[in-house]
């Protein structure tokens, strides 16, 4: 999704009115309960979020500073940028891949059911088809993807084969390296 | 952005909202771990964490490897054992007395050094390092009768964003100053008056441009240097 995102892939930036704010913070707390207390780092009262729409009808939601934060397709859920992930690691259910799999992650790779279904890979939460989830590494502590679910953690135990997880966001890819939108 | 459909969320999350719903008479805070946010540590050179290194292709992890050596050896036992011991005693240590780490000593000095632009390699699409000078040009311009303008070429050569230096103009001269495209369809700073001199002086002690690369147009149009 974002392997050829730049900066010129953003059509427009407004600050938020503060009714889209509102609601666009009650629908990340309502899909991430965990962030309630924290709520206040993403949206502070006195500044105003942006929203960033580019090609594709996404949607990035950044800090007054232009750093992204959240990313949005359509009317869809909201993700977190793997940034965010990283400092408020219990945001999204976790699945942990096995070694072999991290360099094809980091390359966009979305992530199949084997890679989870090895002895050193972990299913760490249970997930439901269509959620968000962030994609972990066997032995490394920060999440390497972020990513949809396409079969729910039961299914991903039953099948061997197919895509488990849809590969949205990953290290290295447009996003990350656009660590600020100016 | 309209309101979620609440069709479209099946994940228990609702249900949890309809269940708050009654006690908010009285509000419970959520509790707030001081641990979070973390702050992670990413790789200056390549942005990248410094445990995902490996994942690199070879050239690219070798311009890496300084920083790595300094500020991460613990996550790269064969390639540097002594530091890995040295930094994993640390560690262990910080976890006993039960504080963080201090930040590492280099971050520290770099910020002690002046900060010096360094132009920027561009590269064309064929991979080849193309061959711009890296100089800062400062020519007038004529305005509607006697006005004058300064235009300076190749700010952007120096990783200087030309918003904040043309801000940092306005600012400073107390003029207009704004960004243009030269006929040349280069991204220009136009500053309203004749500020050569004044914004070669800004250039060297805002951006740490050196000296050397700063130039004038004079008035027989001849590229002199700002700084004889």
């Amino acid at each position: 999704m974002f392997k050829r995102f730049s900066s010129e892939s953003v059509s427009g930036q407004s600050a938020m009115k503060s009714s889209q704010q509102r609601a666009a913070r009650s629908k990340i707390i309502a899909q991430m309960p965990g962030i309630e207390a924290y709520a206040e780092d993403f949206f502070p009262k006195k500044e105003k979020t942006i929203m960033v729409k580019c090609a594709g009808h996404l949607f990035i939601l950044a800090s007054s500073g232009g750093t992204p934060l959240f990313f949005q397709t359509r009317n869809g859920e909201y993700f977190p940028t793997l940034r965010t992930l990283h400092k408020y690691p219990f945001l999204l259910p976790s699945l942990r891949v096995d070694r072999g799999a991290i360099k094809h992650v980091i390359n966009g790779a979305d992530i199949m059911v084997p890679g989870l279904r090895s002895e050193r890979a972990v299913i760490e939460s249970e997930v439901e088809a269509g959620t968000p989830v962030a994609i972990y590494a066997e032995s490394k502590e920060h999440a390497i993807a972020v990513g949809i679910a396409r079969m729910s953690s039961a299914e991903m135990r039953i099948n061997d084969k197919g895509i488990a997880v849809e590969n949205l966001h990953y290290v290295s890819d447009g996003l990350w390296k656009c660590s600020e939108l100016s | 952005m309209s309101a979620q459909p609440s069709s479209s969320t099946d994940v228990a999350t609702p249900s949890t909202a309809t269940e708050l719903s009654p006690q908010e008479e009285l509000p419970q805070k959520p509790e707030r771990d001081p641990r979070y946010p973390l702050s992670v540590l990413y790789c200056p050179v390549c942005t990248f964490p410094p445990e995902l290194h490996e994942y690199h292709s070879r050239t690219h992890f070798e311009k890496c490897k300084e920083w790595l050596r300094k500020n991460a050896p613990q996550h790269f036992p064969d390639l540097f054992p002594d530091e890995c011991a040295a930094r994993l005693e640390a560690l262990r240590l910080a976890e006993e007395q039960g504080v963080s780490l201090p930040p590492t000593t280099s971050d520290q000095q770099d910020n002690n050094q002046p900060k010096v632009a360094v132009p920027i390699e561009q590269k064309t699409s064929g991979g080849k390092k193309k061959k711009t000078p890296a100089h800062i040009v400062l020519a007038l311009g004529q305005r509607k009768g006697k006005k004058q303008v300064t235009i300076v070429y190749g700010l952007d050569l120096f990783g200087i964003k030309l918003k904040d230096a043309a801000k940092a103009a306005k600012r400073k001269f107390a003029t207009g100053s704004s960004i243009t495209i030269s006929p040349d369809n280069r991204d220009v700073i136009e500053i309203q008056g004749s500020r050569q001199q004044d914004f070669a002086q800004l250039a060297h002690s805002e951006w740490g441009v050196p000296k050397d690369v700063i130039f004038i147009v004079n008035a027989q149009k001849k590229k002199v240097k700002a700084f004889p």
